[in-house]
């Protein structure tokens, strides 16, 4: 057997050596696979965009509409009252709501497509930092009011029929059915304005005018800090890179102190006065530390060059960063508790890492999570701290958004702490 | 202050690595711990050290038991483990301040402390230098001056020459000597007879978890038969002309050699005692 069989032969002894972290190689690898396809199956994918609807309106058309937002699969129609709905999309909690104003529904009318009247009645409110979600229900939003305004005069085929039909013998019926009379005659009328617009030089060839929905969409981005706040991107790219930065950083941490043991100088601890508490928890303080400076460095940064501005005040952006500094502290020593190895640390830490990003909101938008993990955003960390900085600068959500991200922040820290003095094996 | 270990046993699984030693290391004594490898050596220092939980049996470290009051065996302990167990990244001075502070010491006391640590180890030109810098030697005598900043009145020493040059060694000798001297309870292990020899007036031995033999060193010695006899000139005398007239007296030789030039005593001699990298 020549060199190179001998060293692969030794390297795979070496690696199977610790069983437990060469499953997890392997496993680590398949629950990251599967939780892809949960995300972006076609027929799996079970993500919901959460959209708040607010009738003021309670005609029966906006009904209709509702109901039929509320029948899309890839919807979850939550009704709320105008201050419900201005709280959860300035808060960040739903990105999207629809308001219909009273008086809406008299104007979700067939005739309504060709009338240049008045439009008004349906507002979007969006979350700046969600433009994505606003444009997906705009879509869905429109798709449904066409529909619910031709499901008055049936399906395609029949209209096309019914519109013959109506042209032949409306003569008598004019009276009785002034809406259908109304909507053949706007229709004449859009026809004939889109034919005289052809034969006109002057804007002939510049296309006919099209079918628009009964209802135009007026959309508001709704921030805490003004009207005139607006979304800063750098400060939510800023908030989540760091995050994940700081979560490897504290995996590295943990691999320090397995380097510890490795070479004795954690036995030598342990001959000290320092407990193990002492020792863990002041190793997870060193990694907060260098959290605050991390942040500090990217934050200032970031307002010097990135236009980050930190609405809710300094106050609260250091609370906010005192509690990213427990979290990710304690992290690393709940890491190193967990595993008991290098190796089975390297998969446990990605797998984490990785899962905590996604719960977040960190790679993937949320809404597109299943709604299982979307609803499960309250229990991750991370996502709470991504919600606290993004109060803190841009979203403008004041000091008491802080102290209750930061306090929950404390509370993970204190939880992981807890797990990683119970499980941390020094040999 | 003395150690008492009764009826100890250690087992990791199914494997026995201490069964059932008790012995007794004498306040202010030098004690060898000798055994081979898997001897259960390093088991009984770590369960002294109260960094291994004994499987049973009873430790008492100047009448503190180790399994109730840890903290307070900790602080009568110095424990210079085998391995080079200091912070590479950080420098001299940074080690030896850090570990003072864990052991409780602040202020003024730390850095007196710190200081004679530096002078203990000959390491005051390079108290500025990281660890990583230093050679195997200097890390060896900083990895002892780390244990011993709090003043602990037992030292313990597990292989503490594994790696240096004669000069280092032969430092770390006068070391443990000028401690002991001091009235402090050493323990010595090692794998190197001549060091125990060199050093310790009493000594155990044990084997298979198990203790061997356990006396002062001249009453260990003379447990074996002797094997030649040490013969004292009163004055220098040529090697040739002692063995013909021992001969002529009517003796079997086997062997007659000089004595007091070993190869590390002509190393010293011709490249001198004193520690090259002390400044």
């Amino acid at each position: 057997m020549n060199a190179f069989f001998w060293i692969l032969r030794k390297d795979l002894g070496v690696f199977f050596s610790d069983r437990k972290g060469a499953a997890m190689v392997i496993i680590v690898p398949l629950v990251l696979g599967a939780m892809m396809g949960l995300i972006f199956d076609p027929g799996g994918g079970t993500g919901k965009l959460d959209v708040i609807v607010v009738d003021d309106d309670h005609g029966a058309a906006v009904g209709d509409l509702v109901a039929r937002l509320g029948a899309e699969p890839s919807l979850n129609v939550l009704p709320k009252t105008e201050a419900e709905a201005r709280e959860a999309v300035t808060g960040g909690k739903t990105g999207v709501a629809i308001r219909f104003a009273p008086g809406t529904s008299p104007k979700l009318t067939p005739a309504a497509l060709f009338a240049s009247g008045d439009r008004d009645g349906l507002t979007l409110w969006v979350d700046p930092s969600r433009k994505t979600e606003a444009d997906i229900v705009t879509g869905l939003l429109t798709k449904a009011m066409m529909e619910s305004v031709f499901s008055a005069v049936g399906d395609p085929t029949q209209q096309q029929k019914m519109f013959q039909d109506l042209r032949a013998g409306l003569g008598a019926d004019a009276a009785a059915r002034p809406e259908l009379a109304k909507f053949l005659e706007d229709g004449a009328g859009f026809a004939g304005e889109n034919d005289a617009r052809a034969k006109d030089p002057a804007t002939a060839g510049s296309g006919g005018m099209a079918l628009k929905p009964p209802l135009d969409v007026k959309t508001e981005t709704l921030v805490a800090a003004g009207p005139t706040a607006g979304f800063q991107s750098y400060a939510h790219t800023f908030a989540g890179m760091l995050m994940q930065f700081l979560l490897f950083s504290a995996s590295g941490q943990a691999r320090n102190l397995y380097a510890e043991r490795d070479a004795g100088t954690l036995d030598r601890l342990r001959m000290t006065r320092a407990s193990k508490a002492q020792i863990l928890l002041g190793s997870a303080a060193s990694v907060g530390v260098v959290s605050l400076m991390a942040t500090a460095v990217v934050f200032g940064v970031g307002m010097a060059f990135f236009g980050i501005t930190l609405r809710s005040g300094p106050l609260a952006f250091f609370v906010v960063a005192l509690g990213q500094a427990a979290f990710v502290g304690s992290f690393a020593i709940l890491l190193a508790g967990l595993a008991n190895s290098s190796k089975q640390l390297d998969a446990v830490a990605t797998l984490l890492i990785l899962a905590l990003c996604f719960v977040s909101g960190a790679w993937v938008p949320t809404f597109m999570l299943p709604h299982a993990l979307q609803s499960a955003g309250p229990l991750v960390p991370t996502r709470w701290l991504l919600d606290g900085m993004a109060g803190a600068t841009w979203r403008g959500l004041g000091l008491g958004h802080a102290l209750e991200c930061a306090g929950v922040l404390f509370g993970f820290a204190v939880v992981f702490s807890g797990i990683a003095v119970k499980r941390f094996r020094w040999g | 202050m003395s150690i008492e270990i009764q009826d100890l046993h250690v087992r990791y699984g199914e494997q026995v690595a201490v069964s059932g030693l008790s012995l007794t290391v004498p306040e202010g004594s030098c004690f060898g711990l000798l055994g081979p490898n898997g001897a259960g050596k390093s088991s009984t220092i770590r369960c002294i050290a109260t960094t291994q939980a004994p499987t049973s049996g009873t430790i008492r470290v100047g009448g503190k038991d180790v399994a109730t009051e840890g903290a307070a065996v900790r602080a009568l302990l110095g424990v210079v483990p085998q391995g080079l167990a200091v912070y590479d990244g950080l420098t001299v001075q940074q080690n030896l301040r850090i570990f003072g502070g864990l052991y409780g010491l602040e202020g003024a006391k730390l850095a007196e402390r710190v200081k004679w640590g530096l002078e203990l180890s000959q390491l005051g030109a390079h108290a500025t230098k990281k660890a990583v810098e230093l050679s195997g030697g200097m890390k060896r005598r900083l990895n002892i001056a780390a244990a011993l900043l709090h003043d602990p009145k037992i030292l313990i020493f597990d292989e503490p020459t594994a790696g240096v040059d004669p000069q280092s060694r032969n430092h770390i000798f006068e070391t443990v000597r000028a401690l002991h001297a001091e009235g402090r309870t050493v323990v010595y292990t090692t794998h190197y007879m001549e060091e125990v020899e060199a050093l310790c007036d009493r000594v155990a031995i044990v084997d298979h978890g198990k203790l061997a033999a356990c006396d002062a060193l001249p009453a260990l010695l003379a447990r074996a038969a002797p094997t030649g006899f040490h013969v004292t000139l009163k004055a220098p005398a040529p090697l040739a002309d002692v063995r013909a007239r021992l001969e002529a007296a009517g003796f079997d030789l086997a062997e007659v050699a000089a004595e007091g030039r070993t190869l590390e005593s002509a190393f010293l001699e011709l490249t001198g005692r004193g520690l090259r990298d002390a400044s």
